[in-house]
């Protein structure tokens, strides 16, 4: 039990690191409380507030709707074409700021910058997440009861505040993760707040980029985490959940109607009518420039980076279920957030790491460290502690660590580690702050759509975005085809086929 | 599943095949020197002069040219600071006016033999207390769509009318050149307190103020906003790539302020003499021509613009902006500003 213990201690100590030198640059800056800004810091804080509260609730609220259409679109597709509905549903999440802007631009006019613009765009970005969430839970929590409701004629309404109880900690779980999330979003605040809107990140990244202050960027990040830790400390409860059901088995719902549907499909129609029309504008100047794009290349490395990130990921996701089967250790890992990790990850370029000769190796292992952490808040921390159960029984039995790690840890997070670890590709597909930084010129189709839209070509860079989303639909399929041969082999192991 | 391992095999058989004839095609010219340069996105981008430049250096060098993208101005002066006298830059492009003073405050600078004679004359007053050589310029102003306004502003003050409400999309000056040329420009020519005074009437109109001039500039070309602060060159790239002559650039009777480009070569160079010979490139006629055409900036020299359509381009007038205040004065000033900018929230 010792042994365990340091073994968990070891493992989260890399993820505190960033405190550390959160907490060394703040005490080597002199005067930093001196000229502590109150009042730049309460207009940052107040922005953030707003914004992260109004888009989390609204993209739960939008989440729902969505999540009523999904249920009746499931049993109407093959598993094909749910793959890829499913696809779309989550993509605006991954997509770069800067893109799910041009989108909004394309959709509102004028589009609203500041605080409602942040809001808009993060409700946009989040709404189809939250609303595969609520699939998630009612295939994991509802679905019997759906069954059961529908034999006794009971009403949506009745049913949801029947069975309300049974989600509310996931809910409060979920709204938490949005306001996280937005919270600590970056690229959406920096672009549609609009100098009006400046969140606490933003104002962090100007310290560290405009001022060179990263003495109070580091005690602005403080705060913040600070703060977010006492929410998180408060309102966190990770519970359990029942085992993963067949989706798959029931064919009509209380919830949604073909109303819901048709909106959705709507929705998406009018999406791609957009950005086929942008798509037609920058066409042939696509063509004109495309020989001096290098596109094979930059495309080649970016699938090379995005897998790199995913796998890495994965490992990484992995590799906690032999340390984090336990709910305190899941709940301090949770509290570990994305701005600080922001921030370390600047800092330690500005350091300059000698240790790690090779670059992209260096990119890939920080976007692997940025990306667990945020991952391990969408649901990773509760398929753990889901774990917890199992493991002290198969200690009980005296079962090896190995065998334990194999067919209890493992076999049972492979799926979902896939999945996730696809999102740490699909972000890693869109840097370009990050990339900006480390390399010394255009390497991923990211880097070259920001560089085509600081040089008057938006139109084109429009298209660069497109391409990023055919790589990161093909970096889904090999991540699933990947969860396949990887499921396989572990149930050959145990003999499960 | 088997086939699924064959196509894995496959992506990635053609994923390192695609590196490894690339890296391979870099490998050949290895042996020779290589020349380093520090720029900005746009300088090296595909379309930008960086490739055309290289090429035609290469040819005659008997060396190996490297591009080494700082994206802007600040990230360059950071990575010049982080790097000190390790520093791997042959040659540094990309500093404006305000640049000069901490870009001398973190490496030296070698002097660098030019014929100032050929230089346009509004530029001489720029090149006194640097070593760093100007070698392209451009002047700043509102740009507007015809076809969307009755009457084109005169004055700035003209800007201050309700048809303009939230439709100006601005610039950060504390992250963009083009924003803190007009910041600065109005102190220069109103005095702090009317400028400020200016400047909180302004907000009210003001839609954005952008981190970059590109996606303030992309607010205006998306048609979010109806004028942005950008260079009166800009028109001339919705002329030459669009064909669309209705995109112009305000002449303003306040005059437009000048941004100056600089490049310097490092007292830390490795291949100084190649470093050289570049920048006599650059301020060749040919390498000035390039810049001009791809930059979209005005040529340092005289006798470049003849017979392009950059010599359409009507004369503004030009608002003196070579007295530069100091670094500590512009900081307390953009410190004034961002507290301009919150309180009219």
């Amino acid at each position: 039990m010792k042994t365990k213990s340091i073994f968990n201690f070891v493992f989260l100590v890399p993820f505190f690191l960033p405190l550390f030198f959160l907490f060394k640059y703040v005490f080597s800056g002199t005067g930093v409380i001196q000229s502590f800004d109150v009042a730049e810091f309460y207009w940052g804080f107040k922005n953030s507030l707003i914004q992260s509260v109004f888009s989390s609730l609204f993209s739960l609220l939008l989440g729902y709707f969505i999540f009523k259409g999904l249920v009746q679109l499931r049993p109407r597709v093959n598993s094909k074409i749910w793959t890829v509905v499913e696809f779309i549903n989550i993509l605006p999440s991954l997509l770069p700021g800067l893109f799910i802007l041009l989108i909004g631009f394309m959709t509102f006019e004028p589009f609203p910058m500041g605080t409602a613009g942040i809001i808009l765009l993060h409700t946009f970005s989040n709404a189809g997440l939250c609303g595969q969430f609520f699939l998630n839970r009612y295939d994991e929590k509802l679905i019997s009861l759906d069954q059961v409701s529908q034999v006794l004629g009971l009403s949506e309404g009745v049913f949801f505040r029947k069975t309300f109880s049974l989600i509310k900690q996931d809910l409060v779980q979920m709204y938490l993760f949005l306001f996280i999330l937005c919270f600590s979003s970056f690229a959406i605040p920096l672009v549609a707040g609009g100098g009006h809107g400046t969140t606490l990140e933003v104002l962090i990244y100007e310290k560290v980029r405009i001022e060179n202050n990263l003495a109070m960027a580091s005690l602005y990040s403080l705060i913040q985490f600070a703060i977010l830790c006492l929410g998180i400390w408060i309102f966190l409860r990770p519970g359990k959940s029942e085992k993963r059901r067949n989706s798959r088995a029931v064919a009509n719902s209380l919830f949604g109607s073909t109303f819901n549907l048709s909106i959705i499909l709507v929705g998406y129609a009018y999406l791609i009518y957009q950005i086929g029309k942008v798509t037609a504008d920058g066409w042939a100047q696509f063509l004109e420039v495309f020989p001096e794009l290098s596109l094979p290349l930059l495309g080649a490395k970016s699938i090379l980076y995005s897998i790199g990130v995913s796998l890495a990921t994965y490992i990484l996701l992995i590799l906690s279920s032999l340390f984090i089967p336990n709910r305190l250790l899941a709940k301090t890992l949770y509290m570990i957030q994305l701005p600080s990790m922001n921030i370390f990850a600047i800092m330690i370029l500005f350091l300059q790491i000698y240790w790690i000769k090779n670059v992209n190796i260096l990119f890939v292992l920080i976007y692997s460290y940025i990306s667990f952490v945020a991952l391990f808040k969408m649901g990773w921390s509760e398929r753990l502690i889901n774990l917890e159960l199992q493991n002290d029984l198969a200690e009980v039995l005296s079962m090896s660590l190995k065998r334990k790690f194999l067919f209890i840890n493992w076999l049972q997070l492979n799926q979902f580690g896939f999945y996730l670890s696809f999102f740490a590709g699909a972000w890693v597909l869109g840097d370009f702050v990050l990339s900006k930084l480390i390399f010394s010129q255009d390497v991923t189709l990211a880097m070259l759509s920001q560089t085509l839209l600081s040089s008057y070509r938006i139109d084109l860079s429009f298209i660069i975005f497109l391409l990023i989303i055919c790589v990161m639909f093909m970096l889904f399929i090999l991540l699933k085809g990947l969860e396949y041969v990887v499921d396989y082999l572990l149930r050959k192991a145990v003999r499960l086929v | 599943m088997k086939h699924f391992i064959v196509f894995i095999v496959a992506v990635f058989a053609v994923l390192f095949a695609t590196i490894v004839f690339k890296n391979n095609q870099l490998h050949t010219k290895e042996s020779k020197p290589v020349l380093r340069i520090y720029a900005s996105s746009s300088f090296i981008s595909q379309w930008g002069p960086g490739p055309w430049l290289k090429d035609s250096f290469e040819a005659t060098c008997q060396c190996k040219v490297e591009y080494f993208d700082s994206a802007d101005s600040t990230l360059l002066l950071q990575r010049l600071k982080t790097e000190s006298s390790q520093s791997t830059a042959d040659l540094v492009l990309g500093f404006d006016q305000y640049d000069l003073e901490a870009a001398q405050s973190v490496v030296g600078w070698r002097k660098v033999d030019i014929d100032k004679s050929a230089y346009f004359e509004n530029l001489k007053p720029f090149m006194k207390q640097t070593k760093m050589v100007p070698y392209d310029w451009g002047l700043l102003s509102f740009v507007v769509r015809k076809s969307e306004l009755s009457t084109l502003p005169k004055k700035l003050d003209d800007f201050l009318g309700p048809g303009f409400q939230d439709k100006i999309a601005l610039q950060d000056p504390r992250t963009s050149s083009p924003g803190l040329q007009f910041f600065l420009m109005l102190v220069a020519s109103r005095g702090e307190e009317a400028a400020f005074e200016f400047l909180k009437k302004l907000n009210k109109h003001i839609h954005s103020y952008s981190t970059s001039w590109s996606m303030a500039y992309g607010l205006f070309t998306k048609k979010q906003v109806l004028t942005t602060y950008s260079y009166v060159t800009s028109p001339v790239y919705h002329i030459v790539e669009e064909k669309n002559s209705d995109v112009i650039a305000l002449d303003l009777e306040e005059g437009h302020p000048m941004q100056v480009e600089f490049a310097g070569i490092p007292e830390s160079c490795k291949n100084c003499e190649l470093a050289e010979k570049f920048m006599h490139l650059i301020l060749s006629k040919d390498g000035q021509k390039i810049i001009m055409e791809k930059n979209y900036m005005f040529p340092v020299i005289n006798g470049v613009k003849e017979g392009t359509v950059f010599n359409s381009i009507p004369s503004y007038k030009i608002f003196d902006n070579s007295n530069i205040p100091s670094q500590a004065e512009r900081e307390r000033l953009l410190k004034r500003w961002s507290s301009v900018r919150r309180n009219e929230n």
